[in-house]
């Protein structure tokens, strides 16, 4: 075993997006991170990340849609990984949103343990799936939807409940001349909305997740639709990961 | 692995036999919900069959996806109930899983009876075929969001048994016979108690058998209520049980089911919690057909039975049922099926699994899917939903 990497742990997170990976060292923190597209392949993604980690390390913890599909090692689900994270980072009471690409969760820990957890429905609606979607269609990228949305306050109203149908109702507001900055704040705040719906958003809140990590005005959003103070949670889209190496190293 | 239950062979000759007998026996053929009057049926010598349960062989054999956009064409929306619209769109294909059984064609109806005590939605699925046969469509009509059964509604309620009888006796052209219907009440109350029975032994830990046993196992319980034959099975199935040792299973966490089956995922649920050493142990569902007939007066008796149902009942009633069979059979927590067709069957949507939460401290988890219709159901998502349950409760 090579000696610069013994105590630590890896942590590979196998998201519908994005495989991401963190190495911790033996006191448990972030020595390395990465990530890549997923892809087709969770295998090939794996394939293209890994070589920037060590070769042998030792105890691997694996989370995410993927976590049984590649690698051997401690599998948990990326709920347990979020919340083993935070509690690391010191949170023991909180709401945690997790706004990935194909699904958002919820979960809620009360006094250092997982208590409970939502997911959305079965529906894009709400996920990154939703303003990736709608960033095509608009021909925008991540940087600039953050950009228009800091130009206003004011927020268009979309349909919460269907990706579709949010689409066809942003081309009819620009066919109406409705000023975009207030149609990409809309989108945003539609988020807000549909993870409204599922739970208390008992405070503090927390976001994490890949959506978070790449349109940083969510969280100003969050906090504005549903008037409490959010915070975003250290390293958001390596989160899982985080907790998943964390994971592996009690496991040991 | 549990061990498949010897009784599953035997049913299936016993079903096989039911359904040649709608196709080659004699009398008239009813058409009845499964929580129908079946008994009355029978005492007037009717062969019964039951939509729901064709709905849910379709089910079973995962061709919802075929025939459910059919009735949609034809009219029935794909949001309603989906045994509605498999069952309609297998019907307007020409074609039934019945063919398994030699059978080319569900039996022609001479009358369609109903009992809205499950939903609304059994009325309008039974009157497509009483148009499409030109056959009578009779039922009672109960209420929903039952509290108790007060003396006024059982009053209604008789009256509805009352008018039935008529007309039921107009239509076959058969005069009631009360010592036929006491001798069939008491058949299917015999089989309804020892069904009960036999779901009770679920209560050993760890348990011999599971919900994913029970639900093809009520099959007699619904479709040959009021039979020796219905009674000679469950008799068999009790002595089975009584013999069976669950030791050998690994029962790391018991949960109590409440809601549909998802037809047509059924392995795959039992191989998952099978892999996860957890145990389905009861449900609403199954429990439904455990009616208690046999009070002084029949018809009262069964008039209320059919009120009493679970599915029939009040947020009240229901949480103070699902608290008690809940702990009755010792399980660490409720599963809730939010079915996205079935909203009479589904519990989650006036927050009962928050209140059974709070206020029973039972811990739940509701995940979405369907009877029928499984682009409702996610494979995956079911796996994440229930995995980080299972870490929560470790």
């Amino acid at each position: 075993m090579n000696p610069s990497t013994e105590g630590h742990t890896l942590g590979v997170d196998l998201g519908s997006s994005y495989v991401k990976a963190v190495l911790l060292d033996e006191g448990g923190r972030i020595v390395r991170s990465g990530l890549r597209p997923t892809g087709y392949d969770y295998r090939e993604a794996v394939e293209a990340l890994l070589p920037g980690f060590p070769a042998e390390v030792p105890r691997v913890g694996l989370t995410g849609y993927g976590r049984k599909q590649v690698l051997e090692g401690v599998r948990k689900t990326e709920i347990s990984c979020l919340a083993k994270a935070l509690l690391h980072e010191g949170v023991r009471d909180a709401t945690v949103v997790d706004i990935g690409g194909q699904d958002c969760k919820l979960l809620r820990i009360e006094g250092g343990r997982l208590a409970s957890h939502h997911l959305n429905r079965r529906c894009a609606a709400g996920t990154g799936s939703y303003l990736e979607f709608m960033a095509y269609r608009l021909g925008l990228d991540c940087g600039e939807m953050t950009r228009l949305s800091a130009q206003t306050r004011e927020c268009r109203s979309l349909n919460s409940y269907c990706t579709v149908f949010a689409s066809t109702e942003i081309l009819d507001c620009l066919r109406r001349r409705v000023p975009l900055p207030q149609l990409v704040r809309g989108m945003y705040a539609s988020i807000a909305e549909r993870v409204g719906e599922m739970a208390p958003l008992e405070p503090p809140l927390y976001l994490a997740g890949g959506v978070v990590a790449h349109h940083p005005a969510v969280t100003e959003i969050f906090s504005a639709v549903h008037a409490v103070d959010v915070h975003e949670a250290p390293r958001p889209q390596f989160l899982a990961a985080q907790g998943a190496a964390l994971y592996a190293r009690d496991a040991t | 692995m549990r061990r498949p239950l010897e009784a599953q062979s035997r049913m299936k000759e016993l079903l096989h036999a039911y359904h040649r007998d709608l196709c080659d026996g004699t009398g008239p053929v009813a058409w009845c919900t499964s929580v129908g009057p079946a008994e009355l049926l029978r005492a007037f010598g009717c062969r019964v069959f039951f939509p729901e349960n064709h709905g849910a062989l379709i089910g079973s054999r995962r061709l919802g996806g075929r025939y459910i956009p059919a009735a949609a064409r034809a009219g029935y929306s794909a949001d309603i109930c989906s045994y509605l619209t498999a069952d309609i769109g297998a019907f307007l294909a020409g074609e039934t899983p019945l063919k398994d059984a030699g059978i080319d064609a569900v039996p022609r109806p001479d009358v369609l009876v109903f009992n809205t005590n499950q939903c609304r939605e059994v009325k309008e699925w039974l009157s497509f075929y009483a148009k499409r046969f030109e056959a009578p469509l009779v039922g009672i009509h109960t209420p929903q969001n039952i509290d108790e059964i007060t003396p006024d509604l059982l009053a209604y309620l008789e009256g509805c048994w009352g008018t039935l009888v008529s007309e039921i006796e107009g239509i076959t052209g058969t005069a009631f016979d009360p010592d036929r219907f006491a001798e069939v009440t008491a058949l299917s109350h015999r089989a309804c108690t020892l069904w009960q029975r036999f779901l009770e032994t679920a209560r050993r830990r760890p348990s011999p058998h599971t919900f994913f046993d029970h639900i093809h196992l009520m099959a007699p319980v619904v479709v040959l209520r009021g039979t020796r034959e219905a009674v000679a099975f469950y008799e068999g199935l009790l002595e089975e049980a009584a013999s069976m040792d669950g030791s050998a299973f690994n029962e790391r966490l018991r949960l109590f089911w409440e809601g549909m089956p998802v037809w047509g995922k059924t392995r795959f649920l039992a191989e998952f919690f099978d892999e996860h050493d957890v145990s389905v142990v009861a449900s609403t569902y199954c429990h439904s057909w455990t009616f208690d007939f046999l009070g002084d007066d029949l018809f009262s008796s069964m008039a209320s039975a059919y009120a009493e149902v679970f599915i029939a009942r009040s947020q009240e009633v229901k949480f103070d049922w699902l608290k008690d069979a809940a702990r009755r059979f010792d399980t660490d927590a409720v599963i809730f099926h939010d079915a996205k067709t079935c909203p009479h069957n589904t519990n989650t949507r006036y927050a009962l699994p928050q209140r059974l939460q709070a206020e029973a401290d039972l811990p739940v988890i509701p995940f979405h899917g369907d009877l029928i219709d499984l682009r409702h159901f996610s494979e995956e998502e079911f796996t994440l939903r229930m995995e980080a349950f299972f870490e929560s409760l470790d």
